[in-house]
Parts: C-alpha cells; structure tokens; sequence
C-alpha cells in the first residue's frame, strides 16, 4: 500500500530550499534578504493550501476506487 | 488535524511574524543589528581616511575609473597630471581597527593598454564579493581630477557605486551601473550608458545618444543625439534638439521637448507633454492626460486616459482611444478620432475631420474646418441637438430619428434622442456628413 501524501512535508521541504535559496543569493549580495522573505513568506501558506486540496482529492479518489 | 499539521503552521506564522517585525524595525528604527540578517551594510560607527596620488600623464591619455561601494567623481583639474584623491569609509567600532584597515585599501591606478587605469584594491579585501565574510565594510569615494582640454576618455566606466556618483567626460563614452544614489553626469562627444541607477539622473549630454534603463527618474538635457529610455520609476524629463526621444515603462509623468526628430513614449503612469518641431509624436498607453504639440509631422494617439490637447502644423492627428476627450488643432493634414469619449474641441484648416465615437454621443461635439469635410458617427442612443453648416459644401445624413427642425441650403439644426449633449458641425469648402448605426455597422463590420 503506498504511503498517503502528506502536504505538510512538501510544504516544510520547499520551504527549507527556499529559505536556503533566498540565503544564498543574500550572502552573493544578489538580493536584499529580509525584503525578499517578508514579500514572499505568504506564498508557503499558499502552496500549502493547494496541496492540502490535492491531497483531499487524491484521498477521495482512493476512497472511490 | 493533527499536530504536525498545527505545528507547522505555528512556525510558519511566527516566522512571518519576525519577519514582519524585523521589517518595521528596520524602517523605521534602523538595522542595527539586523544588518547581518537583512544583508544590508555600512551601518553604525564608521571612520573617514583620505588617500591621494599624483600620476603624471600624456595630453589625451584616456582615462578609466573603476569603483564599487563609493561615489565617483570625475572632473576637469590641473594639465598634465591625473590627481586622484581616494576617501576610505571604515565602518568599524574602534578608530585603530578602522585606522589599520584603512591602510590595507589601496588606490591603484595603472597604465593599461595607453590608458590610465584608476581603482581600488577593494576585491582582495571585500570577500562579500566572492561569497565570504569581510572583515569590515568600507566604502571608497573617489574625486578624479583630469587634464582640462587634453584630457578625452575612451570610456569612463562606473558600476556599483554605494551612495551619488558625479560624473565630468569629453570625447568619449560613459558607461554608470549600479548606482544607489542620485548620478549626475555630464558628457560631450560621447554615448551614456546608465543602468539601475536606484536615484534620480540628471544627464547633460551632447553629441552622444543616451541609453537608460530601469532608472529612478531621469532627466536628460542636451543636443545632437537620441534618447533611449526603459523602465524609468519616477518622471521622465528631456529637453534636447536633433534627436529622438524614445520612454518606455515610465511610472511618474513625461515631459519631452526635441526638434528635427520624433518622439515615443509608451506605458506613462502620470501625465505626458510632448513638444516637437519637424518630427512625430507616438503616445501609446499614457494614465494621465497628455499634451502634445509638433509640426510638420503626424501626432499619434493610442489609450489615452486623461484629456488629450493636441496642436500639430503640417500634420496629422491620428488616435484611437481616448476615454477623456481631446482639444485639437490641425492643420495640413486629416484629423481622426477613432473611438472617443468625453468632449470633442477641434479646429481644423486644409483639413478633414472624422470623428468615430466608442458609444453613444455624451458630451459635446464641436468641429470648425475650413477646406475640409466632417464626417461624425452617432452611435444609437445618442442624445444630441445638432448644428451643422457647410459653406460651398452640402450636408448629408442617414442617422434613424434624427429629428430636423430647421433646414436649409448649407444648414442643419436637428435634435436626436430628445438632444442634451451639443453638436456643432462647421466648415467652409466641405461637406458635412452624419453617419447613423446602420450606416458605421456597414462601413465597420
């Protein structure tokens, strides 16, 4: 039986690579850091949302099947 | 839910929390010592060490002047010698740290290729340049003094200067990026380059093109060359003859004014004014209201928001769009509003006049040509009183309900949709035509 999808490990994954990303580039002097987060942190509750969604159909569609 | 799921979020609402607050700290208390967090420097105690160098140099000896973090500037100083004046910035909490540090910066200006070639040793120390930690910040202010007359540039190169740069060049080309200040730059006899300039640029160019791009407003006076611009987050200024001007993506107001050359401005946030003699003018997507003069050349409108004054000689005015309506005056050449809101205020001479509504008819309407026909659309729903007159010319019409109450040779007062909005039609050698729904449906499927 496959494992069940769990959003909020996606979520905490693609957040710790962003957080590395926008670090990166901060330390390259690429970006302003603090401006970059507090512009795009709601984003995490977004894509979370999102897979909470996916995750409720796709739970659905195995109930169906 | 379960409690991963409310764990996570707790963490993530507090980390928008601290970066929320650390946001309103920063502006409006200061980094402090936020710096090492929001990746911003040059903040808190800094000391201030001054470096100069004399280097003797050939009449017309080019001259390059590379700087990151520090204002540069370039002027006219004594012949024959290049005098290089290097202001260190040490930001450091104690004044001997800073003092030794300071010393480790090194001006160098070095002959490469005939030319002298005039920085800092500031990538042996800035390991932030390379990915790593520095040992402090430090900015380099740089005031370049040149030979007068025999001194020219092959190219006066700036990038990333921390705070205003200030720029003096003859008979060469500048090239400025990366300015986090204001630039102020002065050039004869060559092309300017500026790109990300985060400030406000004052250019007086002349016998050079200008080419600016994502700039905090611009302003540009000079002659003899064209003016290129993209991304301007402010208000675009430029004053020059011989040269044509081009603004793309400007969010603050447009105000040009050349000769001998057109003008095109395209996505203005505010107003725009254009004047020109001998070329054209091309205003496409402008928020605000523009106002456009030329002569001897056509004006082109296209989505305009605001009111529209357009006086033009020797030319056409061509537009489509208009929400705000538009004054006009012609001559030499048609006039034609293809899709109009708001009133209509036109003069024309040796000129015809067509006039093509978006909707019904809902302000008023006033055409006066000589040596030249009218023709007006009016969309069903209109609610106008007509007057129309046609000396040597004749009046037609085939608009549904138009209701005539006085008619004859050359005349016409006529009310439709029980009138309201004023529509008064005059000309001299020309006919008058009214065009109804059915008629514009044929013509414009």
């Amino acid at each position: 039986m496959a494992r069940p999808f769990k959003p909020e490990v996606l979520v905490l994954g693609l957040s710790l690579i962003a957080l590395g990303v926008v670090w990166l580039l901060g330390n390259a002097g690429q970006l302003d850091r603090l401006a970059t987060l507090r512009a795009w942190w709601p984003l995490t509750l977004v894509v979370w949302g999102v897979l909470e969604l996916v995750a409720y159909a796709l739970a659905r569609d195995e109930r169906r099947s | 839910m379960k409690g991963a799921k409310i764990g996570l979020l707790l963490v993530i609402l507090a980390f928008g929390s601290t970066v929320e607050t650390a946001w309103r700290i920063r502006n409006h208390i200061g980094p402090g010592a936020w710096g090492w967090f929001t990746g911003r420097h040059f903040d808190g105690p800094s000391f201030t060490f001054d470096a100069q160098q004399t280097e003797v140099v050939a009449a017309s000896t080019p001259v390059e002047v590379e700087n990151a973090f520090g204002a540069v500037n370039v002027s006219a100083g004594a012949p024959g010698e290049v005098r290089i004046t290097l202001r260190k910035v040490v930001y450091l909490g104690a004044q001997d740290k800073a003092r030794a540090f300071a010393d480790r910066i090194q001006l160098q200006a070095v002959r490469e290729g005939g030319a002298l070639r005039v920085r800092t040793n500031r990538a042996d120390l800035d390991h932030r340049l390379t990915g790593g930690d520095s040992e402090a910040d430090f900015q380099t202010h740089l005031d370049v003094l040149v030979p007068p007359g025999t001194a020219s540039f092959d190219t006066v190169r700036v990038e990333r200067v921390a705070g205003p740069a200030d720029i003096e060049a003859r008979h060469g080309d500048v090239r400025a990026t990366g300015i986090k200040g204001d630039l102020k730059l002065t050039n004869r006899h060559g092309d300017v380059t500026i790109e990300d300039v985060e400030g406000k640029a004052t250019l007086d160019v002349q016998h050079g093109e200008v080419s600016a791009t994502r700039v905090g407003g611009l302003v540009v006076s000079g002659a003899h060359g064209d003016v290129t611009a993209d991304a301007v987050h402010g208000d675009f200024d430029v004053h020059t003859q011989h040269g044509a001007v081009r603004g793309v993506d400007v969010t603050g107001r447009a105000s040009v004014e050349t000769s001998f050359q057109g003008v095109t401005l395209e996505k203005v946030g505010g107003d725009a004014r254009v004047h020109t003699e001998h070329g054209e003018v091309s205003l496409t997507d402008v928020t605000g209201a523009v106002d456009a003069q030329a002569s001897f050349d056509d004006v082109s409108l296209t989505r305009i928001g605001g009111p529209a004054t357009v006086t033009v000689s020797h030319g056409a005015v061509r537009a489509r769009g208009l929400e705000k309506g538009a004054r006009v005056r012609a001559s030499g050449d048609e006039v034609v509003l293809d899709g109009f809101r708001g009133p209509v205020d036109i003069e024309a001479e040796r000129a015809m006049v067509r006039l093509v509504p978006t909707g019904a008819i809902g302000a008023a309407v006033k055409v006066t040509a000589t040596h030249g026909a009218i023709e007006l659309d009016v969309p069903a729903g209109s609610r106008i009183d007509v007057q129309a007159s046609a000396q040597s010319g004749e009046i037609t019409t085939d608009v549904p309900g138009l209701s005539a109450t006085q008619m004859g040779p050359g005349k016409l007062t006529a009310t439709l949709g029980g009138g309201g909005n004023a529509v008064v039609l005059s000309t001299s050698h020309g006919d008058v035509r009214l065009r109804g729904a059915a008629a514009v449906a044929e013509k414009t499927p």
